[in-house]
């Protein structure tokens, strides 16, 4: 499957294609283009004891700047796949590593997956590296406060208190083109957030919220009386890590956020 | 479709999105992925009340606290019929009401 977008300013002739799952890709036109690889997120720890637990961390992001291509060439495209939140005090899994190799590039780009969060020391989901770019980003590590971002212009963001996981380039998707990709914000963090109800009063909200894309999810802690029901971890956005989750009460009720899969995007540029 | 994609001794080396024809033609040693981590189970009708219990407790809290507040009286009897309810044939399908 590929989405095509037209470039900014709404051009046809240099189509910005998103690949969301492994394929043999051929160039619909000649040209030159810019490859964004990004690898799939970790997700992150869940947990009902007092160790402190941490969220998966974003995948890696590698860059081929400009690339002639032909309708003659055709590329091999891994994508890979975003790691499944723990539960019931189970570890978090890493991120499947995206890779583009083909027509015309000498090794094979490869963002890897994000680390995954754990109970075991080091505990935090180390990002993902990159190789074989003209850009090799690693992607933002986990924490007690969400999953890790994409680094579009650097080493990923991480979160921190009062501080979500947001890409460090932010804008709308519209204006993605011509080489220019951005992400959204970061899953905000939890920790025994209450709300109001009209049918059952206050209770509390049972999710973190997710990450937008490329952006890693919140987590969630119910830190105090603790919870009887399942409480949730944010998925992170694509490529961006999953939240942890802590439920001190009860580790049947505790899952925490998916890892975001990779993506390859592929951006047509003006000669 | 996800693939866990392993090497010849049958170690995973990445785990992909791909469709099943993709991943015959250019992987020798594969797997479909199966979820390693369960979904948790849904809470029963009792966790479900004990957690709404919990929070009216904890939302009068400060009503308990303050002699003056509004309705306390009634309130504090609410409370005791919440902390009471769980041992009752009422629960946990009949919740105690709180009297204007």
């Amino acid at each position: 499957m590929a989405i095509i977008l037209g470039g900014g300013g709404g051009s046809t002739s240099f189509p910005t294609i998103f690949l969301h799952k492994s394929q043999t890709w051929v160039p619909p036109q000649d040209g030159n283009i810019m490859i964004h690889v990004i690898g799939a997120g970790g997700s992150g720890c869940a947990s009902s004891g007092n160790t402190t637990l941490q969220s998966g961390a974003a995948g890696g992001y590698c860059r081929k700047n400009s690339l002639a291509v032909t309708t003659s060439g055709s590329f091999t495209v891994v994508v890979g796949a975003g790691g499944t939140g723990g539960t019931n005090g189970a570890d978090g899994v890493v991120g499947g590593n995206t890779t583009v190799a083909g027509t015309g590039l000498s090794s094979t780009l490869t963002a890897n997956g994000g680390g995954a969060g754990s109970s075991s020391s080091p505990n935090y989901g180390a990002g993902g590296t990159a190789a074989n770019g003209d850009v090799n980003n690693t992607g933002g590590a986990g924490t007690d406060f969400g999953g890790g971002a994409v680094g579009i212009t650097g080493t990923g963001n991480t979160a921190a208190l009062g501080s979500p996981p947001d890409c460090d380039v932010i804008g709308p998707s519209s204006l993605m083109g011509y080489g220019y990709i951005c992400g959204e914000s970061g899953g905000q963090y939890l920790e025994n957030e209450t709300v109001y109800d009209d049918d059952y009063g206050v209770h509390n909200i049972d999710s973190a919220t997710q990450g937008g894309f490329l952006a890693g999810g919140g987590s969630y802690m119910a830190n105090g009386a603790g919870l009887e029901y399942t409480i949730y971890g944010g998925n992170g956005g694509i490529g961006g890590g999953g939240g942890q989750s802590m439920n001190k009460r009860a580790a049947l009720y505790s899952r925490a956020g998916n890892g975001g899969n990779g993506i390859v995007i592929i951006q047509y540029l003006p000669a | 479709m996800k693939y866990n994609i392993k090497d010849a001794d049958g170690n995973i080396t990445n785990t992909i999105v791909a469709d099943a024809g993709f991943v015959e033609a250019n992987f020798e040693h594969y797997e479909e992925w199966t979820n390693p981590n369960p979904t948790p189970p849904e809470p029963t009708a009792e966790e479900t009340a004990r957690q709404w219990r919990d929070s009216e407790l904890s939302a009068t809290d400060e009503a308990a606290k303050i002699p003056d507040w509004p309705n306390r009286a009634n309130i504090l009897v609410y409370r005791q019929d919440l902390r009471d309810w769980p041992s009752t044939q009422d629960f946990p399908d009949t919740k105690p009401t709180l009297g204007e």
